[in-house]
């Protein structure tokens, strides 16, 4: 492409950008050199949703990594920058289901197989809107190897460490409290709830006694949930309440009787400095539970409705359960005073339904075990943080490390690869698909 | 009769194995064999731990191996006045919109420019019109020097017949491309673009183009022929380092270049330029600094004294060292070039003539003749009266910082402020008293 004309005057980037970009391309300079004497560099992309629409942040990630990525190359390594997209299960099942409701469907009607061929058929378009928005930046990736996370390859890994992790032990099923969104019906993980400062009240409900006079006050902004109060809890050097542990009060309305304990978890300082312990909705409580070996109760269910253990509050959906609730704690004389409460709720970040956080059955990873050496490669610097300060922060979460939650009750994502004998109960979970 | 599981996996589970799934795991491919572990991660700190961790825990786990050896954690982009961007505030800058209106580059450079390690981004449009405007400002210069190829052929550098100004660029340019390699591997962008901001704006556009003029208009052939090639020679490695920030702008610009600077069919495959310390001149750059404040000191003698551009100036400077003289009789012409003015006489311990506005720069006194020039007795009352403003001014900061009671109750940025004020109002005065001691 030898020129002999001059530049023009002035610079015109609209009308070379696409330009350069297709030749670029075709010229294969994406490609990393097959020169075995180069040294290899490689960057995988934060794989964007591919649904999803180019905002600045990703603006600023494509443009820092090209940067590295096309000075490498010309410093004569083997670059290799390999693009994707990724499914976002929740965000993309979610945009189709909006959708859908626009035609008045809902993905039942549809049923699970109808539903995924529509998100495919939706995933198709949107990818190559996300593709060509990377492309208008500049971002010199190998598009020869381009990957989704639910390509069959992909697909066949996610498979392969499931069944490795689960043959080993480190998957397994059990009870938790996970955040829920009762719209959406399914597990959110925590990144998925938004907090949002909101005016709301704070409740300050009576616990009678159950042997003798007096009662206990409790502070709660979410007096719907007393009905699956299991014990009430003071912090062990509360000089109020230091003789009020091991007594026994009456829950309100259910005439359960619950014991009073003591743990410091329980913040002083907040309301009375009485804490209602719900294991079946608060993750903290749910903690305090298993600390004291309490029972689980759940008195709303995945749909935000009141089950048959809130008792006559049984059916009501969840916000009209706390009016009726407050109503009869007034009745009863045993609300002393409510208050006005700025305080930060947790929102579905897709549909901007108030989370639940609720008991349920669900697939975990043990993460202990996995954490340990990945502690260990940063500790001995083979993952380097830059700004440095991050590596603080990674320890402290990698310390603190709970089990994943990995179930969605979702349609759209990779399937568990756990199968059920409904004769005999067996469950296995094979690499292929069981004949 | 066998059911699967109705549940899906959280979408964080493939993303977990993104590094190696996408290399082929689990087949052992070539390319796992290559590009594993990968070299870098850039990515948002809100998922350092949904992503960063348990990518590094998986790897591990089914690679034996981490994912990436380093992993660049980038800063937030915030509005202007440093709020977070979000649709219902309505102060997000759409990065498509910017695309369409300034192009890519001016994007890509803004955003770098503002990536200061640690520190959030506040993004603004008028951030985005400087990047495009420097942009532009790099193909004026590139045009100059395409459009006075007149008769050029290819020299290599160290054949031609160069002077100061050649070695002082190429000299400042082997450093700027030292530090401007070193930035980019430590990951430090805002510096890096910042470096190459200056040195095109100030170095290579502002003084060496404006240098090279006299050469490339009435130079002899072999001289033109020399600052042709130097001219080429830095704006080709310029480019070079420039294209992964600037990738259009570049290869638009490179495809006009004569070989051997084109030095590929595309400058993405174009190699990074050499360091070759053969062209550091540590002399070049500390005599080019000197004439720089010299020609500062001279536009500053005319700006006070509201010379107009269109009369050239008559300057004499006088010296106090033989080497001193030596140097500026040599290379008086840049001076003459920049300043707008006709250096007369250059000599050691000069006669002051009458009527000069008077400079001084490391031992040499500057004569500027205004005799003549401008309305003297307008000019220096004018000045007089400025002067006496300045002499007010700074007593009153004088008092303000020796008055303890300020010194102990204002904050300390304060405090500081009002020291440096000091210090410039000082210096001001002392430079306006000094030009107006030559005016009798």
């Amino acid at each position: 492409m030898e020129k002999s004309v001059a530049l023009p005057p002035v610079f015109e980037a609209q009308a070379v950008e696409e330009k350069w970009y297709e030749f670029w391309e075709k010229n294969g300079y994406f490609i990393p050199s097959p020169d075995p004497q180069k040294p290899p560099f490689s960057i995988v992309i934060p794989p964007p949703n591919v649904t999803g629409h180019l905002h600045m942040g990703h603006a600023l990630n494509l443009t820092l990594q090209d940067i590295v990525i096309r000075a490498k190359r010309m410093q004569g390594y083997a670059v290799l920058w390999l693009p994707g997209t990724d499914h976002a299960g929740i965000a993309t099942q979610n945009v189709v289901e909006r959708q859908l409701a626009k035609e008045g469907l809902s993905r039942h009607d549809l049923g699970r197989e109808k539903f995924l061929e529509r998100v495919w058929e939706w995933k198709e378009t949107y990818h190559a809107r996300i593709v060509q928005q990377l492309k208008r930046m500049g971002a010199s990736c190998d598009w020869t190897r381009e990957r989704f996370t639910m390509d069959a390859g992909l697909s066949r890994a996610v498979r392969e460490v499931f069944v490795r992790l689960f043959e080993e032990g480190l998957i397994y099923q059990g009870e938790y409290i996970v955040n829920w969104c009762p719209r959406c019906e399914t597990a959110l993980a925590d990144i998925e709830v938004e907090y949002r400062e909101i005016p709301g009240r704070l409740y300050y409900i009576r616990y009678p006694f159950v042997d003798g006079a007096g009662f206990l006050v409790v502070a709660t902004t979410r007096p719907e949930t007393l009905l699956g109060d299991v014990a009430l809890a003071v912090h062990p050097e509360d000089l109020r309440y230091q003789q009020v542990v091991g007594r026994r009060v009456r829950l309100p309305l259910l005439d359960r009787e619950i014991p009073v304990i003591a743990d410091e978890y329980v913040d002083r300082e907040f309301g009375t400095g009485v804490l209602k312990v719900t294991p079946g909705h608060d993750p903290h409580d749910f903690e305090l539970g298993r600390r004291h070996n309490l029972s689980v109760i759940r008195v709303i269910d995945t749909r935000g409705v009141m089950t048959e253990d809130a008792g006559p509050f049984a059916g009501l959906p969840r916000e009209a359960a706390r009016e009726a609730v407050l109503r009869a704690l007034e009745e009863k004389g045993l609300l002393e005073k409510v208050e006005e409460h700025r305080h930060a709720v947790g929102h579905c970040y897709r549909c901007g339904v108030v989370i639940e956080p609720l008991v349920s059955r669900q697939w975990f990873v043990r993460m202990k075990e996995l954490a340990r050496p990945a502690i260990q490669a940063v500790l001995e610097g083979r993952v380097v943080f830059v700004p440095e300060r991050w590596t603080r922060i990674y320890f402290e979460w990698m310390e603190n490390i709970r089990d994943w939650c990995i179930s969605r009750q979702i349609w759209w994502g990779h399937r568990i690869p756990v199968f059920y004998c409904q004769s005999c109960g067996y469950v296995f979970c094979p690499i292929g698909k069981p004949r | 009769m066998v059911v699967q599981d109705e549940d899906v996996l959280d979408t964080w589970f493939s993303s977990a194995l993104w590094p190696f799934s996408t290399l082929g795991w689990p087949e052992k491919t070539e390319d796992l064999d290559r590009f594993y572990p990968t070299s870098l991660l850039v990515t948002g700190f809100d998922i350092i731990f949904f992503w960063v961790a348990r990518m590094i825990m998986m790897g591990l786990k089914f690679m034996g191996e981490v994912p990436f050896r380093k992993v660049y954690i980038t800063p937030l982009v915030r509005d202007e006045a440093g709020r977070k961007m979000s649709k219902s505030l309505g102060n997000a800058i759409d990065p498509l919109e910017v695309v369409e209106k300034y192009g890519s580059d001016a994007l890509r450079f803004a955003l770098a420019w503002l990536t200061v390690q640690g520190r959030d981004i506040h993004l603004s449009l008028k951030r985005i019109e400087a990047a495009r405007t420097f942009v532009n400002k790099l193909w004026n210069a590139s045009r100059f020097v395409l459009m006075n190829l007149e008769g050029y052929s290819f020299l290599p550098l160290e054949a031609g017949e160069l002077d100061l100004k050649d070695r002082w660029i190429l000299s400042r340019f082997q450093k700027v491309l030292r530090s401007a390699t070193e930035q980019l591997e430590a990951l430090e962008f805002g510096d890096f673009v910042q470096l190459l901001y200056d040195f095109v704006w100030s170095e290579y556009c502002d003084w060496y183009v404006e240098w090279s003029k006299e050469d490339l208009y009435r130079g002899g052939e072999s001289k033109r022929k020399a600052t042709q090639n130097v001219l080429l020679s830095v704006l080709s490695g310029l480019l070079r380092l420039l294209h992964p920030v600037i990738p259009f702008v570049t290869e638009e610009i490179w495809q006009y270049l004569p070989t051997p600077y084109k030095a590929a069919e595309s400058i993405m495959i174009a190699p990074w330029p050499q360091e070759d310390t053969r062209w550091i001149s540590e002399d070049a750059e500390r005599d080019v600094a000197f004439l720089q404040e010299l020609i500062r000191e001279i536009r500053y003698l005319r700006a006070e004294l509201n010379i107009s551009p269109s009369v050239e100036g008559v300057v004499w400077l006088s010296c106090e060292e033989d080497d001193t003289v030596r140097l500026l009789s040599s290379t008086k012409r840049y001076v003459e070039q920049l300043a707008k003015c006709r250096v007369e006489r250059v000599g050691k311990h000069l006669s002051r003539p009458t009527q000069v506005a008077l400079g001084r720069v490391r031992g040499v006194d500057v004569f500027f003749l205004v005799e003549g020039v401008v309305d003297l007795e307008k000019e220096t009352q004018r000045l007089l009266k400025k002067l006496a403003d300045l002499e007010e001014d700074l007593e009153r900061l004088e008092k303000k910082l020796q008055n303890e009671n300020f010194l102990a109750r204002a904050p300390q940025e304060v405090v500081g402020q009002e020291k440096e004020r000091y210090r410039e109002v000082r210096e001001e005065t002392e430079r306006l008293k000094r030009l107006l001691g030559g005016i009798r």
